[in-house]
């Protein structure tokens, strides 16, 4: 064993318990005399206490508040039907997180880190997209809609959105002047105006349907479309053939080109010009925020205000140590007047005040109010945390890295940041289980999460009063998650320790 | 390049002609057209135009754009028994709840157009100046400045709740005036403590309060023995009474100690809604009146009933509904949706639910001595 423990130096140790159940006992508990007294002493102390508590558990709770609500608590008010969807995104989430936890950074090739990254970036939007629904435009929709302004004069009132299919037009046109520009073969050129062409070929039946022929076009309508088209494609063509020299201009095109779908199904989809046989599709049914309750909204709000709150808490403590005064000035202004106010008020203040504020006709959801809130405040939380790391690193090591010929953004990112972060895991952990736990707080401001749902279900006719087997089945719920989060920060802490040290 | 360039900028002007030549070559057939399509719109505006006046009159713009939404935004409570609360399917359900669904009916004969919106009272009312809700319907109680100040407007009162005094059986008590010297748990900082200290002090009497922060730990001292009564609306009393470890050996005394009306609250600026809301309201208490239930209001609707305003409630004669930018028979949907008034009682506060007994009180019918009055149908 020791000697496997030496080829791989980042291998755990063996458990204690691998002494022995009974050797065990004897070298922690029945060591000597006094220690065994103790321990006998200790153990009828646990006894006394926790008889009650057991013996409650065991005959007098009424475990069916929670057997007969498990539904309710677990995803409250969204439709059971639809529960499948909570069901993968929390495979999603354990699945990355196994993922990131079994894989040890040293043990991965370049393309095997890339993969995982990219993984790790396009999952949220995944289980966004899972859990909120989705309407996706069909091949109709989008001829249609990009028909619509040139072909369809007779919906003319709709136009206040044809401004969607001059800027889908736009887009499109300057990915393929950005690929003619920066391809050299001709072939691929003419691939590259493939899509415009298709796109033209895909709206002119429609065209023909309105008009009855191809000659009902009127010419100042097709203006707008025209110019995009041409300011789109030339100066896609002039930004292609300047980057031509890049390294990664294979790579930016096809990021073009990926990111252009998505952008033409946004601006497309949300354009509905109120005919049935063309209107998006629901592929997912759309399920609005302010009905999500229950656990999976406790687990969505730590979730976000997590994940969201990281980035922006490590932007707001390198602004603090900025060398620029409007950076500097606003990151300290932002941290500490967030700072200096309780997360309580802040949700106050999201849900009651806020709306005051906002036009009538501008509602932003209560749950994504509650998401933003708690996102700002533990990112001021986590700057102040970084911070602290930042100055744990030694200037020797900046000035080291500028010997050696790195730009400024490069010494923060490979230099300063790396060991800023990983001194600082075991107190950001500590922000990130104080954030789960106060996910709680939005109880206060009518959100149903497990806390609120636990305590209306009590409400229920035969589960009336049972109080305490909710509370305890809330907090051993929190308590394993909170438990878990601590493990995975001690496992990260010595793996990153450990990469280090070989 | 410069051809290569040529190329695409051809090929471009291709696509963009193929689109547009040849435009001007039939003047005469696209006149004609342009002509006919401005023909058909300015027949369209015109319809609008007499239609616009009219609906203005009848129907209320909040009407019209719950209507376009769908769904109407009803504002509850997510945590009084028999009010409001999640049932094991995740859904809202109680008293307050039914009312929701009943307006939900009336406008869309469909009990389910219900976008609940769980608010805890500190924001009841903003949610409904900011708009985000179109009713709220949750233990709302009816005072000056609810009325006035907040610019919010109410509705025929649903449920007469007030404060009252739970005792032991075996303690004697059978008034407030027995109470002197006794000992009472009061929840801190609610109307609650201060009605409790004026209902003493009226009446001569001493008391010890023992106040606490959760309603129920307020149960638990009491039902410990700590106190030797425990005051709180008397729909929470009943509430409570079931979760004590022998609600059979308590009683409520028969004083109210506090006037509560709690009923649909609406914000300012749109009365037809209003109106509707109201008469929503009271077409379930006119139902419980004239002994139509959900059972039998079909075949009530069927028939030709010999009372007038059954006729009338259930759109047999008039235009009551079209009044209010409703069904004609929209009560039918709603009365068969919810029940009647009386029908709703007993469902959520009745033996079978929250156990509030209505006979005596003054949720019962103005018949029966209560003070249930709805106002007549014509």
């Amino acid at each position: 064993m020791s000697a496997e423990i030496k080829a791989h130096p980042g291998m755990e140790k063996p458990p204690t318990t691998s002494v022995g159940v009974l050797g065990w006992l004897h070298q922690n508990l029945f060591s000597s005399l006094l220690n065994s007294v103790l321990t006998l002493i200790s153990a009828g102390i646990l006894y006394l206490l926790g008889r009650g508590l057991v013996k409650w558990a065991l005959t007098e709770a009424r475990w069916g508040v929670i057997t007969s609500n498990i539904k309710v608590l677990a995803w409250g008010r969204y439709p059971n039907e639809e529960a499948w969807r909570l069901g993968i995104s929390l495979l999603i989430i354990l699945a990355m997180g196994l993922l990131t936890w079994a894989l040890r950074r040293g043990s991965l090739t370049q393309n095997a880190r890339r993969a995982l990254l990219t993984v790790w970036v396009l999952s949220p939007v995944a289980i966004v997209i899972l859990i909120h629904g989705i309407t996706l435009p069909t091949i109709a929709t989008i001829t249609n809609n990009l028909g619509y302004y040139i072909y369809r004069p007779e919906l003319m009132p709709l136009l206040g959105e044809a401004w969607r299919a001059s800027a889908a037009l736009l887009v499109l046109a300057f990915v393929a002047g950005l690929t003619c520009g920066s391809v050299s073969k001709r072939t691929e050129r003419l691939l590259s105006l493939a899509p415009l062409l298709a796109l033209f070929l895909f709206t002119l039946p429609l065209g023909l349907l309105a008009n009855g022929s191809l000659f009902g076009f009127d010419l100042p309508r097709l203006l707008p479309q025209t110019f995009a088209l041409l300011v789109g494609f030339f100066s896609g063509m002039t930004v292609g053939r300047a980057l031509t020299s890049i390294a990664a201009i294979r790579w930016l095109r096809i990021g073009s080109w990926v990111a252009v779908l998505p952008g033409l199904l946004i601006l497309l989809t949300t354009f509905d010009v109120g005919v049935e046989s063309v209107a998006p599709v629901e592929v997912l049914q759309i399920i609005e925020p302010n009905i999500w309750s229950g656990m999976m909204l406790t687990i969505l709000l730590a979730v976000v205000s997590i994940v969201a709150s990281f980035p922006i808490g490590v932007l707001l403590a390198l602004g603090r140590r900025s060398s620029l005064p409007v950076v500097k000035g606003f990151s300290v202004l932002f941290i500490e007047v967030v700072r200096g106010v309780p997360l309580i008020t802040i949700l106050f203040m999201a849900q009651v005040m806020l709306p005051l504020f906002l036009p009538l006709e501008l509602t932003v959801d209560r749950v994504i109010r509650a998401m933003v809130g708690m996102t700002l405040f533990t990112a001021a939380y986590l700057a102040e945390i970084v911070r602290g790391g930042l100055q744990a690193v030694r200037n020797e090591q900046v000035e080291a890295a500028r010997a050696l010929g790195l730009s400024e953004m490069l010494v923060t990112g490979l230099i300063v940041l790396p060991q800023a972060l990983r001194a600082v895991i075991p107190p950001i952990m500590g922000q990130f289980v104080s954030i789960f736990k106060d996910t709680t707080l939005v109880t206060i401001v009518g959100l149903l999460d497990l806390l609120a749902v636990g305590q209306s279900v009590i409400k229920q006719r035969e589960f009336l009063g049972a109080v305490r087997e909710v509370y305890l089945f809330a907090g051993v719920f929190y308590f394993v998650i909170s438990y878990a989060m601590s493990v995975a920060s001690r496992r990260l802490e010595r793996q990153l320790g450990v990469t280090e040290e070989s | 390049m410069s051809r290569k360039f040529t190329l695409f900028l051809v090929a471009t002007l291709i696509l963009v002609l193929a689109l547009s030549a040849c435009q001007p070559a039939e003047p005469e057939v696209r006149e004609v057209k342009v002509v006919e399509t401005q023909e058909v719109r300015v027949v369209e505006t015109q319809e609008v135009q007499v239609n616009v006046p009219v609906e203005l009159q009848m129907e209320s713009e909040r009407l019209a754009a719950i209507k376009a939404n769908g769904v109407l935004r009803c504002g509850v409570n997510s945590g009084v028994p028999g009010f409001g609360f999640l049932n094991e399917e995740g859904d809202f359900v109680g008293f307050d709840v039914d009312f929701c669904r009943a307006l939900a009916t009336a406008i869309f004969n469909n009990p389910d157009a219900v976008e609940f919106r769980p608010l805890t009272a500190a924001e009841r009312f903003t949610a409904l100046q900011t708009n985000e809700i179109d009713v709220l319907i949750r233990n709302t109680t009816w005072t000056f400045t609810r009325d006035v100040e907040l610019g919010t407007d109410f509705g025929p009162t649903t449920f007469y709740d007030g404060q009252g005094m739970m005792v032991r059986r075996d303690s004697g008590f059978g008034s407030l005036n027995d109470m002197d010297g006794a000992t009472v748990c009061v929840l801190s900082g609610t109307t609650t403590e201060l009605n409790l200290a004026d209902a003493f002090a009226s009446r001569g009497i001493s008391y010890t309060p023992l106040v606490f922060d959760k309603s129920d730990e307020t149960a638990a001292a009491y039902d410990q023995g700590r106190c030797d009564g425990l005051t709180s609306d008397k729909s929470q009393l009943a509430g409570l009474k079931t979760t004590l470890s022998d609600p059979a050996a308590h009683l409520i005394l028969p004083e109210t100690m506090s006037k509560e009306p709690l009923g649909p609250v609406w914000a300012h600026g749109d009365q037809q809604w209003g109106d509707m809301v109201r008469w929503v309201v009271n077409g379930l208490m006119i139902a419980e009146e004239k002994g139509i239930t959900a059972a039998n209001v079909a075949e009530k609707a069927a028939g030709a009933p010999e009372d007038p305003e059954v006729a009338r409630l259930l759109g047999l004669e008039g235009e009551y509904g079209q009044l209010l930018g409703l069904d004609p028979d929209f009560m039918v949907n709603v009365i068969s949706a919810v029940g009647n008034y009386g029908e709703i009682y007993e469902r959520h506060l009745g033996p079978d639910g929250t156990d509030i007994p209505r006979e005596g009180s003054f949720n019962a019918l103005a018949s029966d001595g209560g003070l249930i009055y709805p106002q007549p149908w014509r």
